[in-house]
């Protein structure tokens, strides 16, 4: 078969898309429209800072479900609620922009959760409740931390509130929830870290967390934001031996615990290897050229891996 | 001409126009997409993107190409975007590994030929890049350079992917 007729099948397939398509492409129109076609407000305006921390809870649960790449598609497909959330004020772009802040969010808080490991109890059925640091029953929840399969975990899940709460030195999350709307959200954070949840669920979540006109929500405390790990890769070293750029320095990797560099040249083979990288290659007998660097790395037991390309100017 | 008319109904947000203009060239360009997804699902969500990409950008358009050209290249890059997402966490040699999609087998497409059902069938089998290499090439007509860069790959690898999937191809057209 010839490329040509290839082509022409190809080229001239029609396929009828779902009535989903244009209800979601006419619903963004609609919202672009009330945007006046402009920018009504930037990405810093204040509204938008202060939705978006309110919904910050129900983005999350959306965010553990859809998880790593499909993160976009899932957040645009919450667009809706978002658009919402933001009064139809903000055009298309500006939500997606909002989207992308929120996720971070989400990593942030996933780590700072992480970094109360000392905080956290393990249930016996895989859950994990953060502890308040300042908890009355600290002597209660070593016990339980170490024999899990006690049934006194019914014990921990029927303690006060304020017990099961993300550290508040951290500004997570408010701790004296005593309100429903407080301790369910409270609850879907503490409980997202380990199980999915359902997106409708997530975007339920949403709706319930935007209602403006709820006076507890009003007073929801801004989650600010802490500095994310900031991984600085760079494409290209020099080592000459004058002193600069002379090694493969991959900023902050001394907050990783665990390290993998693998250097592979274009045709795929391994060129150099290190199981705990401390920023001290200097390229080897390498010859100039692009080179593929993969490196792995873990931080608060996630691990995570960042791939490119690397060039060496000698 | 009409097209023109609508396009500038469509700029003054007339939904009824944008609607007439959504399903005029909806199906064509969900046949590019799903030329490209990994199913049919994401070639919902490809044809989602694009086309608020183009009431978005309608008013950039100037009549110097045929509308459904310029139409078909904002597709077309909502397509590669949505394949280089999925590469963006990968190691760039990956490439190598089969990857297969999720379309299912003898999926049930509505088409008036049999043929064009089959080789659609079988495109959407291929291994995802393979996949996009060919489209890109024999259907789109672009080069090696330019694939490699709109996929930011080598231009050598985009030549022995085509290969590959040629291969690919006719092992099963042949059988």
């Amino acid at each position: 078969m010839e490329d040509i007729e290839i082509k022409n099948i190809l080229e001239n397939i029609k396929v009828e898309p779902s009535a989903r398509c244009w209800e979601s492409v006419a619903s963004q129109l609609a919202s672009s429209a009330a945007a006046g076609g402009t920018a009504a407000a930037s990405v810093g305006h204040s509204m938008l800072a202060s939705t978006a921390a309110k919904v910050v809870v129900g983005v999350i649960s959306s965010a553990i479900v859809a998880g790593g790449v499909i993160l976009g598609v899932s957040l645009s497909k919450s667009s809706d609620n978002l658009l919402q959330a933001v009064q139809n004020k903000q055009n298309i772009e500006n939500v997606a922009v909002a989207g992308d802040s929120l996720s971070i969010e989400n990593e942030e808080m996933n780590l700072s959760l992480k970094e109360q490991e000392n905080d956290i109890v393990e249930l016996e059925n895989g859950q994990v409740l953060p502890v308040n640091g300042n908890s009355e029953i600290p002597a209660q929840t070593d016990n339980i931390a170490e024999t899990s399969n006690k049934p006194s975990v019914n014990q921990l899940v029927m303690a006060p509130k304020n017990t099961v709460a993300a550290n508040p030195s951290d500004g997570t999350l408010s701790q004296t929830a005593t309100s429903p709307v407080h301790s369910s959200s409270v609850n879907q954070t503490s409980s997202s870290s380990v199980k999915p949840v359902s997106p409708s669920a997530a975007t339920q979540q949403i709706v319930t967390a935007t209602d403006a006109d709820d006076p507890v929500l009003e007073n929801y405390p801004e989650i600010p934001q802490s500095k994310p790990l900031v991984l600085e890769i760079p494409n290209v070293f020099t080592p000459n031996g004058d002193g600069f750029n002379d090694f493969f320095v991959i900023e902050g990797i001394e907050n990783c615990e665990l390290t993998k560099l693998i250097i592979r040249n274009r045709g795929g083979s391994v060129v150099f290897q290190s199981n705990a990288y401390h920023n001290n290659w200097d390229g080897g007998n390498l010859e100039a050229g692009t080179y593929y660097y993969q490196f792995y790395y873990q931080v608060h037991g996630i691990g995570e891996t960042r791939t490119g390309t690397l060039t060496i100017v000698r | 001409m009409d097209e023109k008319k609508l396009v500038e109904r469509c700029l003054s947000n007339d939904r009824v126009a944008q609607k007439e203009l959504y399903d005029k060239y909806s199906p064509l360009l969900m046949g590019l997409c799903v030329r490209y997804a990994n199913s049919n699902e994401e070639a919902e969500d490809i044809l989602i993107e694009g086309f608020t990409k183009i009431f978005s950008n309608l008013q950039e358009f100037r009549f110097e190409s045929s509308l459904l050209t310029w139409m078909k290249r904002i597709m077309l890059n909502s397509a590669i975007s949505h394949f280089r997402m999925h590469h963006k966490h990968h190691n760039q040699l990956s490439l190598d590994d089969v990857e297969t999609s999720d379309w299912e087998v003898g999926n049930e497409l509505p088409s008036d030929k049999l043929m064009e059902n089959d080789l659609l069938s079988l495109i959407q089998r291929m291994p995802e890049t393979y996949r996009v290499i060919f489209n890109l090439f024999v259907v789109e007509g672009h080069s090696h350079k330019e694939i490699g860069e709109m996929l930011e790959i080598q231009e050598s690898t985009s030549r022995s992917q085509l290969t590959r999937a040629r291969n690919w191809l006719k092992d099963r057209l042949h059988s």
